[in-house]
């Protein structure tokens, strides 16, 4: 079994210039979830650049994380439509049934919950969003079935 | 470069701030006035373009060869305009800055204007002098043409030597082990690695069969001489026999830290409770536990909470290969809730499959080993849990090992007790960085993991070769401001390189035999306090010199009033503190004149004595905070050398409040002013040194004690090393030896007055004569010249039937 | 040399100096905000905005990156430009009300009150850039950075941790103009002890 993943052989894969960085980040996010202090000095002892440089980037654009993420991660929509179709409903439902708090990672790093503001798949409303796979029109009772697919498919 | 130096004064009116607050006019006219000042002018902005092309017309035009800008802070400006004044045939150190604007004209609401340039005049005329005392020293240009020495035994070597490979560059790995007892002790150092183990087989390899690395077969290192560009390393022979010698133009080291078992407060047993590196052993040799396995990872309970993630990993890759290798064991990792997870998204699913289980507890209470279980709590529940054990493993107690310790010694790098190799170095301008971080490579610099021990032997050796690069294109040179030692008065007494951090200070064999010191002009930073410290006053900070400090405390002592201050304030303390004061919105005390100096460790107690004698009433230093120093604890040092002159000065029957320091922090300018007033207050409150002759024999006399050697090197004995880990050092007998001390200064300052005395009445003199021209007791001036005479320092002569002395 | 005119007078300059410089050259002051003389200028604030003229035809530039050239007719004290700064100066008031500094240079220049509304009235950052760029062009380290972007841009070290390559300078917070930096540098540089956390 080789699945182990090892921040030297993410970084040894690109030559260690500038205009690497996004790319390594990229794969640093893509292993490990997220982007840590350690890894991302790493990454910059790598391109050589300052830590600030690395920094500045990961937190310009929205879809690094700087903070470890569950293994599966849930986006309940909470624009307009989906707010007035039950969005929080749907929200404070997965909060119990995940003992987490919107914004937050359970305990044993298995979901992240999260709201956005606008999928712009109102017509789908309320929408959630699970492992970048859209579940239109959400109940209680579908929350329910997905999450069981989820511990199923593992 | 000629000998009479054309100093070039430029003052910025700085828009409104300066010309608005100060008379110009005075100030440029006393300017013009003063010695060594060959060119000056007004400008609205030194700094900007405009400006910055008047002045290199200047120096073109007026042939000046060292320049003031009396402007702002220099911390801010001077890069700029060291780098403009390049082409202009300007080095750094030719030019110096006076902060006009936040010291003097926007600090000071009492004054009027032309009383501002006045206090402007005193500060630019310390400047000068400075400059115009410089004896300019080139750059020394380095290059580097033999190969570079690997030594250490750690892992990171072959890592290294590869990169070199790859890169061109000749290598030598001085090795102890050969590769199978190299690979052999990484399940002891890099505990559950094993799946990196192929790599570095791989790796040993190409190594083995690039022609540009030679292996050399050596025992423990014994002495390492030269500098960069010309290193020789002696090893002892393993076969016995002649110790094996190495040539080489740089040195760079791979030492592995160790691991050891944690202490009997965690249950280590060696048995039931063991720690990582024993079941690594234990799985590849006898295989896995069976039963309940649990892994504690007790970083942050023993203090260490750093090192936690690294744990988890040796714990998660260790449990793993025990589940997989046998179905009688569960592994449970039992961690601190702090702790995050360093487990991939894939990872967490295998660990999952394979029924590893991970459980967090709360570290408000420190779990408890007990028989077969474990006591916790978890997070926001009272409820005590127990976690069931048949075999506990703990993670290991990371450390830098001996050999390892006596490697970084033979190579300078200090080791603090408790403290990993790569412990804080003074970063002083990223230029001026010593190599040190860059020929280090391992865990024993700070604790890693395999592949990060190996990157980083990868990264030196690219840094090492960049600069072998700049070598060979003939661009390496020293910064212009470093240490330079004059071997003809060295006595290689050895107390520079017990005092530099950087390692840049290193044997040599001296004229006529004596061991004398060189400094390696590339480590150098340039902190100076190394040359303050030497007893011999045989080691100078080119370009940045006593004699310029002397000169530049000389010069404002002079211009002072009675109730004024000379002072000295640090890069990164006093001086930057003062930088602020205006920003800030305060007033700073008019009395007080500020000198600069880099630190106050360069401040050799000569300099302190000069002020004294020319004319200032109270002198005070303003280093950084305790321990903030950024110069091999130069403000220790600070310390040492003012305490030494309050002994003096009390010995002469001066207050010994005209010497002090104080510590000042950049973000703290309200305190810093409060700590002036308080001062200025004090010397304004006595009466000034009346300059008698007989005071002025007095202030003579402390300036040559401060020269002595012998006070000189008892003062260096006692200065903070740098492994000492307490402010001020942490002398054994303090009290002890600071008595001693007290008792050889008064001593040498007698000694020191009477040979004055001796020398300017030009005949002989009895003891009577002598005690009333020096004022002191009679009996102790017999006791003094006896001995004097006893040594040969003076001659006792009878004429008419007594006792007479002269030099 | 380059010809032209600032406030109807006469001045000359070098290629490469700015409208700025070529006026402080000739005693004219404009109002600065993220302009220092220690780094390059980058002309972000806006407040040292001048006003071209060409017959009927005005335009306002920032003064700072501005090039000199020649035939240029300069105006820095024109009621376009009072307007403008008013404006600007506004908008700081509502960006960082709680900066002292800003507050006082505004009311210099006679504005005491915003028409904006205010965001945070905890600000003090005008995210002028002044320290990132002292930290990086005369420090050489790059110890803080410009982070995130849009409202929730923000000035610190990564992770908003002590950063091991702070020297400890203080050049941050000497040159930043709203006191912002001050508030901010005990987190950059953490205290000594705690960056040497090496203890074995
Ligand atoms: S160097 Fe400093 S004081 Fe002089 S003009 Fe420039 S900013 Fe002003
Ligand atoms: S302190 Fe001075 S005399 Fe002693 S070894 Fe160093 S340079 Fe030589
Ligand atoms: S104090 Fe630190 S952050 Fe500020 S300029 Fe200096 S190095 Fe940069
Ligand atoms: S902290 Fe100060 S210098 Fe830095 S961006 Fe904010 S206002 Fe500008
Ligand atoms: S640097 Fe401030 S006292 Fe040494
Ligand atoms: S000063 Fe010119 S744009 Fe800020």
């Amino acid at each position: 079994m080789q699945q182990t993943v090892d921040i030297e052989s993410i970084i040894d894969h690109y030559p260690g210039v500038q205009e690497s960085m996004v790319f390594i980040l990229q794969d640093i996010q893509e292993a490990f979830g997220y982007i840590s202090l350690e890894n991302m000095q790493a990454a910059c002892d790598h391109v050589g650049v300052p830590l600030t440089h690395a920094y500045s980037m990961a937190t310009f654009y929205k879809s690094f994380r700087l903070e470890p993420v569950g293994e599966h991660e849930i986006h309940v929509c909470l624009g307009t439509a989906c707010h007035l179709k039950g969005g929080p409903r749907i929200v404070d439902e997965l909060e119990r049934r995940l003992n987490v708090h919107a914004g937050a990672t359970t305990e044993d790093m298995r979901y992240t919950l999260e709201t956005v503001n606008c999928l712009g798949a109102c017509a789908l409303a309320p929408v959630v969003v699970v492992d970048k796979e859209y579940v239109p029109k959400v109940t209680a009772k579908k929350i329910q079935k997905t999450l069981k697919t989820i511990t199923d498919n593992e | 470069m000629s000998t009479a130096p054309k100093v070039g004064v430029f003052l910025c009116e700085c828009g409104d701030k300066i010309k608005g607050n100060v008379d110009m006019g005075l100030l440029a006219q006393k300017v013009v006035e003063t010695p060594d000042v060959a060119f000056c002018k007004t400008m609205p902005y030194p700094c900007l373009k405009p400006g910055i092309a008047g002045i290199k017309k200047a120096i073109a035009d007026a042939g000046l060869d060292r320049i003031v800008i009396a402007g702002c802070s220099r911390r801010l400006m001077m890069k700029k305009f060291e780098n403009e004044m390049k082409d202009s045939g300007l080095d750094v150190g030719q030019i110096a800055m006076v902060n006009l604007r936040d010291h003097v004209a926007l600090v000071h609401p009492g004054l009027e204007p032309a009383q501002r340039a006045e206090k402007g005049v005193k500060l630019i005329r310390s400047s000068v002098a400075d400059l115009a005392a410089m004896v300019p020293g080139l750059r020394f240009q380095i290059s580097i043409e033999k190969p570079v020495l690997i030594m250490g035994d750690g892992i990171a070597t072959y890592a290294a030597a590869q990169q070199f490979a790859r890169h061109g560059v000749e290598s030598i790995m001085a090795l102890s082990l050969d590769d199978e007892e190299e690979i052999r002790l990484l399940h002891e150092r890099y505990p559950g690695e094993r799946q990196n183990f192929g790599r570095v087989r791989n790796i040993m390899k190409a190594v083995e069969e690039s022609p540009l690395v030679q292996r050399i077969t050596v025992g423990d290192p014994i002495a390492k001489n030269g500098k960069t560009g010309n290193y020789s390393v002696s090893f002892e022979n393993p076969e016995g026999g002649a110790p094996i010698a190495v040539e080489a133009g740089l040195i760079m080291a791979c030492l592995d830290g160790e691991m050891e078992s944690p202490g009997p407060e965690f249950g280590h047993n060696g048995d039931s409770v063991i720690c990582q590196s024993e079941a690594d052993e234990h799985l590849w040799t006898v295989g896995p536990y069976k039963g309940n396995v649990v892994f504690w990872i007790n970083d942050v309970e023993a203090g260490t909470p750093e090192f936690a993630h690294l744990s988890m990993r040796g714990a998660w890759s260790l449990g793993r290969a025990m589940v997989e290798r046998s179905d009688k064991c569960n592994v449970t990792i039992f961690h601190n809730q702090d702790t995050p997870l360093p487990l991939s998204a894939e990872e967490r699913r295998i660990s999952r499959k394979l029924g590893i289980q991970w459980v967090a507890y709360d570290g408000k209470i420190c779990p408890t080993v007990q028989a077969r279980n474990l006591t916790y709590l978890v997070k926001d529940d009272g409820l005590e849990r127990e976690l069931p054990w048949d075999q506990l493993i703990l993670s290991p107690v990371r450390v830098v090992g001996r050999h390892a310790i006596d490697v970084a010694s033979l190579l300078n790098l200090d080791h603090k007790e408790g403290r990993f190799l790569r412990a804080y170095h003074a970063q002083v301008r990223p230029e001026n960085v010593g190599r040190k971080e860059a020929i280090l490579a391992g865990s024993a610099a700070y604790p890693c993991d395999l592949s990060q021990a190996l990157a980083q032997g990868r990264r030196a050796a690219i840094k090492v070769a960049e600069t072998i690069d700049l070598s060979k294109d003939g661009k390496l040179f020293s910064p212009a401001i470093v240490s330079v030692i004059d071997l003809e008065k060295c006595i290689g007494c050895g107390q520079c390189e017990e005092l530099c951090e950087c390692g840049a200070i290193q044997v040599v064999e001296g004229i006529g035999g004596a061991f004398g010191r060189a400094v390696d002009p590339l480590i150098c930073t340039g902190g100076g306090t190394g040359a303050a410290a030497c007893p011999e006053q045989a080691m100078y900070l080119q370009n940045a010199s006593t004699i310029q400090r002397e000169a530049a405390a000389g010069a404002l002592a002079k211009e002072l009033a009675p109730g004024e201050v000379a002072a000295f304030g640090c890069t990164w303390g006093g001086y930057a503190a003062a930088d602020n004061v205006a920003k800030s919105g305060l007033a700073m005390d008019p009395r007080l004149h500020m000198i600069y100096v880099p630190c106050v460790g360069q401040i050799d107690a000569t300099v302190m004595a000069k002020a004294l004698l020319d004319g200032a009433n109270g002198v005070i230093l303003f280093g950084c905070v305790p321990e903030e120093c950024h110069h091999s604890y130069g403000v220790d040092h600070g310390w040492s050398r003012v305490n030494m002159l309050k002994k003096l000065l009390a010995l002469a029957g001066f207050d010994r409040k005209r010497i002090a320091l104080a510590h000042a922090d950049f973000n703290n300018p309200e305190g810093f002013v409060k700590t002036v007033e308080g001062y200025t207050e004090i010397i304004a409150g006595m009466e000034p040194i009346e300059r008698s002759p007989q005071n002025l024999e007095k202030l003579h006399a402390i300036y040559d004690t401060t020269k002595n050697s012998r006070v000189r090197l008892l003062l260096s004995a006692a200065l903070r090393r740098p492994w000492e880990s307490v402010y001020r050092g942490a002398q054994r007998h303090a009290l002890e030896y600071d008595q001693e001390f007290a008792g050889v200064l008064a001593e040498e300052f007698a000694q020191t007055r009477l040979t004055r005395a001796l020398k300017a009445q030009g005949e002989p003199q009895t003891i009577k004569d002598l005690a009333v021209h020096l004022d002191a007791d009679k009996d102790y001036i017999a006791e003094m010249l006896m001995e004097m005479a006893s040594e040969g320092k003076v001659n006792m002569i009878h004429k008419q039937r007594k006792a007479h002395f002269m030099v | 040399m380059l010809k032209f005119r600032i406030n109807d007078i006469d001045v000359e300059a070098e290629p490469g100096w700015t409208v700025l410089e070529t006026a402080r050259e000739y005693g004219i002051e404009i109002p600065t905000l993220c302009f220092h003389e220690a780094v390059q200028a980058s002309g972000a604030c806006r407040l040292c905005m001048v006003e071209l003229r060409e017959g009927d035809w005005t335009k306002l530039v920032a003064s700072c990156v501005y090039p000199a050239k020649d035939g240029l007719n300069v105006y820095t004290e024109s009621e376009r430009i009072t307007n403008v700064r008013r404006w600007i100066f506004e908008m700081l008031l509502s960006e960082c009300p709680a900066s002292q500094e800003i507050r006082d240079m505004a009311a210099k220049y006679g504005v005491t009150s915003t028409r904006f509304a205010i965001k945070d009235p905890e600000q003090d950052c005008i995210m002028c850039g002044l320290c990132t760029r002292v930290c990086a062009e005369v420090v050489g380290v790059h110890a803080i950075a410009t982070q995130s972007r849009g409202v929730y841009k923000r000035i610190g070290s990564p992770f908003m941790k002590p950063n091991e390559a702070c020297v400890a300078c203080g050049s941050c917070v000497s040159v930043c103009p709203t006191g912002a930096m001050a508030r901010r540098i005990d987190l950059v540089r953490g205290k000594m002890e705690e960056n040497q956390t090496n203890a074995a």
